[in-house]
């Protein structure tokens, strides 16, 4: 896997940190993108904030003409459990920063070195909660919901050029983003789950390197459940 | 700056000489056939969106190796055919001359 090179945003924690962890115990070289330092990483990590243009077109740069970079996984996220009406528009507008544009601006970074390696993944993350319409939610709802059909038209876009572009949208998953979510609304949201049990990040791994594949060439534009739903 | 023969060519005449060959390899359309006035975008277009990826993934190796500059390719008006400074092998090349007097 020395050739390949996978970019990892929400590297620091969570699914992205992960995902990263594996890949690189995987083989492939893994570039994380990050705000934060993180000691333990064993992998490369950059520091950007995925919904600051500049920065991360500063940051990844030098990778536009590496032809190892074989895929992207944005992974960064953040969730605020709240009214709409009692959210602040600071949270709004970060909690839209992040998720959306985030997942649009490393895209759009990225998509050069994998056109001109002549093909790649790009796997962005939704939710469980765009489908169910979770009530409390509706900002980071929302958020998600403009990653999936942010999703499907990329996919179009760059299928000529042999990118696939899929999303993973997980039930609840124990991670920071839903560590302050009372256990029962979590139990009530698994409960509505085709398969009815938290998922676990290794779960969420498997579809990860199922997407990466060559096998999975011809799945692109596509919203997977983690647990169905 | 490089010569051709004794011909000194400006950062404007190499954008438009690479353009024009990239171009004609895309497209295989002759380069007698072509000029600064070849439509990029809109419904003249000699390349389909997905050729002018390819031709602006190039153009920006072109720029960064030989121009020595560096840039991003999103704009507002990138494809409006009245607006953008995609629209035509002669616009793109003075954006490119712009970008590099910025």
């Amino acid at each position: 896997m020395d050739n390949r090179t996978i970019v990892v945003t929400g590297a620091s924690r969570g699914i992205g940190r992960y995902c990263a962890d594996q890949l690189h115990s995987a083989g492939y070289r893994v570039i994380g993108i990050a705000r934060h330092f993180d000691p333990g990483a064993v992998f490369e990590i950059r520091f950007a904030d995925v919904s600051d243009h500049e920065s991360l077109y500063r940051t990844l740069q030098d990778i536009r003409r590496d032809t190892t970079v074989c895929g992207l996984i944005n992974a960064a996220g953040i969730a605020s459990m709240n009214l709409l009406l009692t959210t602040p528009p600071e949270t709004i507008r970060r909690i839209v920063e992040t998720n959306l544009l985030g997942t649009i601006y490393c895209s759009q970074v990225v998509a050069p070195a994998l056109i001109r390696r002549g093909g790649g993944r790009i796997i962005n993350f939704s939710t469980i909660a765009v489908s169910i319409g979770l009530q409390g939610e509706s900002v980071y709802v929302g958020s998600k919901a403009g990653v999936e059909g942010f999703s499907r038209s990329l996919a179009r876009e760059l299928a000529p050029h042999g990118i696939t572009v899929n999303v993973i949208a997980p039930g609840p998953v124990d991670t920071d983003l839903i560590a302050k979510v009372p256990t029962e609304k979590i139990q009530a949201i698994v409960n509505r789950q085709v398969i009815p049990h938290k998922a676990s990040l290794e779960d969420i791994f498997k579809l990860v390197m199922m997407l990466l594949s060559p096998e999975s060439s011809m799945l692109s534009g596509q919203v997977f459940h983690v647990g169905g739903v | 700056m490089p010569l051709k023969g004794w011909v000194v060519l400006t950062k404007r005449e190499q954008t438009v000489t690479f353009l024009l060959q990239e171009v004609c390899t895309i497209t295989e359309i002759p380069l007698s056939s072509l000029s600064e006035q070849t439509q990029l975008i809109g419904s003249s277009a000699v390349l389909s969106s997905l050729r002018l990826v390819e031709l602006l993934l190039a153009l920006e190796e072109f720029a960064e190796d030989t121009l020595k500059l560096r840039f991003d390719w999103s704009s507002d008006s990138a494809m409006s055919e009245a607006r953008s400074s995609f629209r035509t092998i002669g616009s793109l090349a003075d954006h490119i001359v712009r970008l590099k007097a910025d």
